[in-house]
């Protein structure tokens, strides 16, 4: 009656690589979840400076981190004291907006969001954070917004201004 | 068979077509104006003023910005003060003369004040935005230049302004956003002919209501979503001061006062057999039962 799972060394080779694969995943996350973001000030129309954290093993991934936090921030919180306080997309729509453009989505924080950033400056060095594994980088980041808030209105994931 | 499949064929090719019918989707219009008190006169109040011509300007550019064109306030002043055909005693009359003329659904007042100080200069902008026909409130938003040593108040009132703009052009597309959601609101003021032979308390209709009553029943199935308010009921009126109309009909095309105001008005002549007349002043509808 009772049937008693076997431990096979075929099942144990299969344990073990689920477990090794499951903390690679883990070890391939490139920071902290943080919103380390805080705006400067809106050199031109259209355009904000912010400072921002970013965490990362290295420094090319500490400044992805913070890049990606900015957007994040924008998209997601929206930034007080900015010309964009409210986040680009309202609260009550996001899980929503994420769900319906989860690939465009993907693919903007794979890297497009590059495209919104005017300029990057590393105002400190890479340095170690105690207690956690990641080093972290203090960084002044100028981004397009108002052309971020163009192409998400173009790709329908915010509505346009009117009816 | 031929035919049946002729006919499928047919349905393929054309109904697709039928339904994605581009329909061009009305947008509200906005003017942006000055504010003005009492008894202000509001060509003085513009042409003396360039922190306000600036802030004006800088408040269009905002909606240009976000692919919105505005209607010219300056422009329709002149074309007003050319016809000559306003009040000129009462400034605030003239104000919503130019509103009602400019056929603007919104409109942004705007408020701009200097403030000099040994500490430095600076510029504080009040931006609200109303419905022209409800007068309700569509976004508000204050801009602080804050304190810097010039007298370049041009600047400072630019700087007010882009500290706002945004926010406040948010805020109000949060409001358009619940339009379409919930749609827009109408007022219905329906009331009898000097000659009327009827009233409210008369019954009506194949359910023999009184009218009140019948009327109130087609305003619970024809609001939208069910939304209405009625602000009181009189033997002789009934105005329902808050009632939701869709944007657009269920086939996508804009759907406005009118139609509604010709619904009711079918229903009222048709379903229950009594002659009125119809007048709808932007967002209001008034039904005369004659």
């Amino acid at each position: 009656m009772n049937k008693l799972v076997r431990i096979t060394p075929a099942l144990l080779t299969l344990l073990f690589f689920s477990f090794a694969f499951s903390f690679h995943g883990v070890a391939q996350k490139e920071g902290p979840p943080t919103a380390q973001v805080n705006y400067i000030s809106s050199p031109e129309n259209g355009t904000m400076m912010v400072k921002v954290i970013g965490y990362g093993k290295k420094k090319e991934a500490a400044i992805n981190q913070g890049e990606k936090t900015i957007f994040e921030v924008l998209m997601y919180r929206g930034l007080p004291g900015s010309p964009q306080t409210q986040p680009l997309i309202p609260f009550d729509k996001q899980s929503k907006v994420k769900q319906d453009h989860k690939k465009y989505l993907e693919e903007f924080f794979d890297g497009n969001y590059k495209t919104f950033i005017m300029s990057t400056n590393a105002v400190t060095e890479l340095v170690k954070v105690p207690k956690i594994k990641y080093k972290k980088i203090t960084l002044e980041v100028k981004v397009n917004y108002a052309a971020l808030r163009k192409e998400l209105e173009e790709q329908k994931l915010v509505r346009k201004f009117g009816f | 068979m031929k035919k049946l499949i002729l006919a499928l064929l047919t349905v393929a090719f054309i109904a697709p077509k039928g339904f994605s019918q581009d329909v061009n989707t009305v947008q509200p219009s906005i003017m942006v104006i000055p504010f003005v008190k009492e008894g202000q006169d509001i060509r003085t109040i513009i042409d003396d003023s360039p922190i306000l011509r600036i802030c004006m300007t800088k408040v269009k550019e905002g909606f240009d910005n976000r692919g919105f064109t505005t209607v010219d306030f300056r422009a329709k002043l002149k074309a007003a003060m050319a016809s000559q055909g306003m009040e000129m005693d009462n400034q605030s009359s003239i104000k919503q003369q130019i509103i009602e003329m400019s056929g603007a659904d919104i409109y942004v007042e705007l408020d701009g004040s200097y403030h000099p100080s040994s500490s430095g200069n600076s510029v504080t902008m009040t931006l609200n935005a109303y419905d022209a026909f409800s007068g309700q409130a569509m976004g508000s938003k204050v801009g602080e230049s804050g304190k810097f040593y010039t007298d370049d108040y041009g600047k400072l009132a630019s700087k007010a302004v882009e500290k706002c703009i945004d926010p406040f052009l948010d805020a109000m597309n949060t409001k358009f956003a619940d339009i379409v959601e919930n749609g827009r609101t109408v007022v219905v003021n329906i009331g009898f002919d000097e000659m009327s032979e009827y009233s409210m308390d008369d019954e009506v209709g194949e359910d023999e209501l009184p009218l009140s009553d019948a009327l109130e029943l087609w305003f619970e199935e024809n609001a939208y979503k069910n939304d209405y308010h009625i602000q009181g009921v009189t033997s002789t009126k009934a105005i329902y001061d808050a009632v939701k109309i869709p944007l657009r009909d269920p086939s996508g095309k804009n759907y406005r006062a009118t139609k509604f105001a010709l619904k009711l008005y079918l229903y009222i002549k048709k379903d229950l057999g009594m002659s009125c007349s119809k007048d709808v002043n932007g967002t209001t509808i008034y039904i005369k039962i004659k």
